[in-house]
């Protein structure tokens, strides 16, 4: 996976452009979205129990494949009072954190993307999980939408 | 819940079998000598001929000296693939590094922004304990 800031900051920028168009990526909706780019990786409640003395990754690991992120985004939707809505918001959020998971390199395998019903694996092997590179590339871009969110703001605010 | 404990389930009990190459699982399970093997560990040694690898599969360690003409450090994350040969000696043919300090500071600007998301969405949603759901910040 490529690190979290990565990961929220390209939910955030995406959610913000289609604010341009769609009122209804408003910030509390984007909120949602970005905890949706973070959903596959609660895998990493495993590493956690490690330290507890239970290996339970291999059970785990398939939170981190789409259909088991998808499970978790429905049972997430519970928690909110738009569940349908809620469920496509954080079903977004975790789109985009497999988009940017399929870039990594992996010497071996990579993503079952169509798990239970295929066991194919994908990986465009672009870059490294901890390249911060990518990191610095995702946070400028979500600076410049920010700006001319800013802007745009502004100007619609004139003309009201 | 029950969907995704079966998926779990299915996880475990099939994944092994369509590997790319075997890892530490079916190392231990099988050793399949002169065979070509994907593993990945922290560097705990550094020889002039390779490096030590370190692997741990349900709290058994498994240490892999890893034959390579590539200078890696102590601490460094390294996925390695290439020929196992006995004593659980890898003769590397590709060598994936992520640096020690590489390492750290994803986890560091990982664990810093998750905070700061979750001051951010305290402004927009608040759990209602009573009504067990999220409500939106007036």
């Amino acid at each position: 996976m490529p690190d979290w800031v990565t990961h929220l900051a390209v939910a955030w920028t995406l959610c913000r452009i289609l604010r341009f168009r769609f009122k209804i990526f408003s910030p509390e909706n984007t909120m949602i979205v970005m905890v949706g780019a973070l959903i596959p990786d609660m895998v990493k409640l495993a590493l956690g129990l490690k330290f507890l003395g239970m290996d339970v990754w291999d059970y785990l690991e398939a939170v981190h494949l789409p259909v088991g992120s998808l499970i978790v985004a429905g049972m997430m939707a519970l928690l909110f009072p738009e569940r349908r809505n809620t469920f496509l918001f954080l079903s977004l959020g975790v789109a985009t954190h497999y988009c940017l998971d399929l870039i990594l390199l992996h010497l071996a395998g990579g993503m079952y993307l169509l798990f239970p019903f295929n066991w194919n694996y994908w990986q465009l092997g672009l870059t490294t999980s901890a390249d911060y590179h990518v990191t610095l590339v995702a946070v400028l871009i979500a600076v410049v939408v920010y700006l001319v969110g800013r802007l745009w703001d502004k100007k619609a605010i004139k003309t009201e | 819940m029950i969907v995704l404990m079966f998926l779990c389930l299915y996880y475990n009990s099939n994944y092994q079998s369509h590997l790319e190459y075997p890892d530490s699982s079916l190392i231990l399970k099988d050793y399949p000598l002169g065979g070509t093997v994907s593993v990945s560990g922290v560097v705990t040694n550094s020889y002039n001929d390779g490096f030590l690898l370190s692997d741990n599969y349900h709290g058994t360690a498994v240490n892999y000296h890893v034959l390579s003409n590539q200078k890696l450090e102590v601490g460094d994350e390294a996925e390695v693939l290439g020929t196992l040969i006995p004593n659980y000696t890898i003769k590397s043919s590709k060598i994936l590094v992520i640096t020690k300090f590489d390492y750290e500071f994803m986890l560091l600007r990982s664990f810093l922004v998750v905070i700061i998301f979750i001051l951010l969405f305290r402004r927009y949603w608040r759990f209602n304990i009573s009504r067990m759901e999220f409500r939106r910040v007036k």
